[in-house]
């Protein structure tokens, strides 16, 4: 399959100037589902933000379906078509806005839906997620994990081809991991969709394939 | 990457030098904001319109609407001090058939597009920078970005729309509500008749001061927003910086209003 994300002799530093990363290679095809694992401050959080545009390699490029990214690239191809599903740990809602209308931003700005239609829609994604009570709710009144759930119907709701989903803020008890696992789950029935996951966020079901991040490197097999 | 010794500036770096050379960078960066939002501006998509639309109405709601009832009430008192104090003065002479002309002028030429904007600095412009700076620090800036909202589209265009109409629709109502102020002291408490003070007042606003007024609103409506985004988005990574930016977006505001006010003056009534 075609490399939909390929990092090429990147080389980052934190804003400390610790290194991160080290003359990295490593490329996600599209369709493909990688989980990483890493130790807490080991880079997983930064290889997430290289592979969204937001930080800016020292050395190095990064390229998404075959396209350098550049930071806050907006005209970068596959980010004007709303390709990215950004999950971070905090969960990235804008604060101004409900909940409802979060999941609805990128629906009636990148896919051109009426309000009334991205807020239909982004309702049913929440009933879907257990989110419906919270539908009209601001991130100030939700709690971590629910902005964190938040940014996973938006990412849902918005049919993305690229996943990028940072840990949960905390542990997710078992009727929120069901609900997630559903989530992603249906969002992996297609074939095109690939999935760069943190951590076990996914209940393992979707992620297949296991890498860990040693040494500025991420190198195949699971660990920690 | 553009430094200090691309353009030869290392001498800026001493204390004073050093001042001078943020000044530049900001007004740079001030610039190149203009430039990204005129740009972006006309690569919005047709179906985008909409959202667009409705920031920028919440945009008027909070600049103009809800800085109404602030901005009548130093209209009117206005209007009604600057009556006092020039019929005092125009007495003297026996020059009392010229207070109207003279109340129209200074509020609708100089007064009036200046205390807007300074009201909605005060108001308005405060609290768009400690909103961007805000919002960068926890996050929201690179969330829109990853999600493939253009930040410029979405955060900045509307409040610079929003800014333009909201200070224009103010200034019009600040000038007709002090020339009511002005009226309603002359009515009540100086030998002025109505038809003498409205006939006088139609003889002195011409359509000469009319496009003079647009010109400011439009100017410092874009001008204040525009400044006050940039302050808040120059935050790097600590909190303690939104209130810097903040006190940095009103005292450029302030500063940019008057020079810009006192520059079109010169130009087009010196």
């Amino acid at each position: 399959m075609a490399e939909l994300l390929r990092l090429e002799g990147v080389n980052l530093e934190n804003a400390e100037g610790r290194s991160v990363f080290r003359n990295l290679d490593w490329s996600l095809p599209a369709g493909g589902r990688a989980r990483v694992q890493a130790a807490s401050g080991a880079g997983a959080s930064a290889l997430l933000r290289l592979c969204a545009g937001l930080a800016e390699p020292q050395q190095g490029s990064v390229f998404l379906d075959g396209v350098p990214l550049t930071p806050h690239a907006f005209a970068h191809p596959f980010l004007k078509k709303g390709g990215i599903g950004w999950v971070p740990r905090n969960g990235g809602l804008q604060a101004n806005l409900s909940l409802c209308a979060n999941v609805a931003l990128p629906l009636r700005f990148l896919r051109g839906h009426s309000r009334f239609r991205a807020e239909e829609l982004a309702l049913e994604w929440l009933e879907a997620t257990g989110l419906a009570g919270r539908a009209q709710d601001r991130p100030h009144a939700l709690d971590p994990k629910e902005r964190w759930m938040g940014a996973l119907v938006r990412a849902a709701a918005t049919e993305v081809n690229l996943w990028l989903v940072d840990q949960p803020p905390a542990g997710l008890d078992a009727q929120e991991r069901h609900h997630v696992s559903r989530l992603l789950r249906q969002a992996a029935e297609n074939p095109n969709t690939a999935f760069l996951i943190i951590g076990d966020a996914d209940g393992g079901e979707v992620a297949a394939i296991e890498f860990c991040i040693e040494n500025g490197r991420i190198v195949p097999g699971g660990t920690s | 990457m553009l430094t200090k010794a691309h353009f030869g500036l290392e001498r800026l770096t001493s204390p004073l030098g050093g001042g001078l050379w943020n000044w530049l960078a900001r007004l740079g960066s001030i610039a190149w904001l203009s430039v990204l939002c005129f740009r972006q501006l006309f690569s919005l998509r047709a179906n985008q319109l909409g959202l667009m639309y409705d920031q920028t109405k919440l945009q008027v709601r909070f600049t103009a609407l809800d800085a109404l009832p602030l901005a009548l009430l130093t209209a009117l008192l206005l209007g009604g001090i600057t009556l006092i104090q020039v019929f005092a003065q125009m007495s003297a002479f026996g020059a009392e058939t010229y207070l109207s002309q003279l109340l129209a002028q200074l509020v609708i030429r100089e007064l009036g597009p200046l205390l807007v904007s300074v009201i909605v600095i005060g108001r308005s412009g405060t609290a768009i920078a400690a909103e961007m700076a805000s919002i960068k620090l926890s996050g929201d800036v690179d969330a829109l970005c990853a999600m493939g909202v253009n930040p410029i589209q979405y955060l900045l265009l509307p409040r610079i729309l929003g800014g333009v109409i909201s200070v224009f629709s103010l200034i019009i109502i600040f000038d007709a509500a002090a020339l009511l102020g002005g009226f309603l002291l002359a009515w009540s408490r100086l030998p002025l008749s109505p038809s003498f003070f409205f006939h006088a007042l139609g003889n002195a606003i011409q359509w000469h001061e009319i496009i003079i007024t647009f010109a400011k609103a439009t100017i410092f409506g874009g001008l204040i927003p525009l400044i006050c985004l940039s302050s808040g988005l120059r935050v790097q990574s600590s909190s303690t910086e939104i209130p810097q930016a903040v006190t940095a977006a009103a005292v450029s505001s302030l500063v940019a209003v008057f020079l810009v006010g006192a520059f079109l003056s010169v130009l087009v009534y010196g």
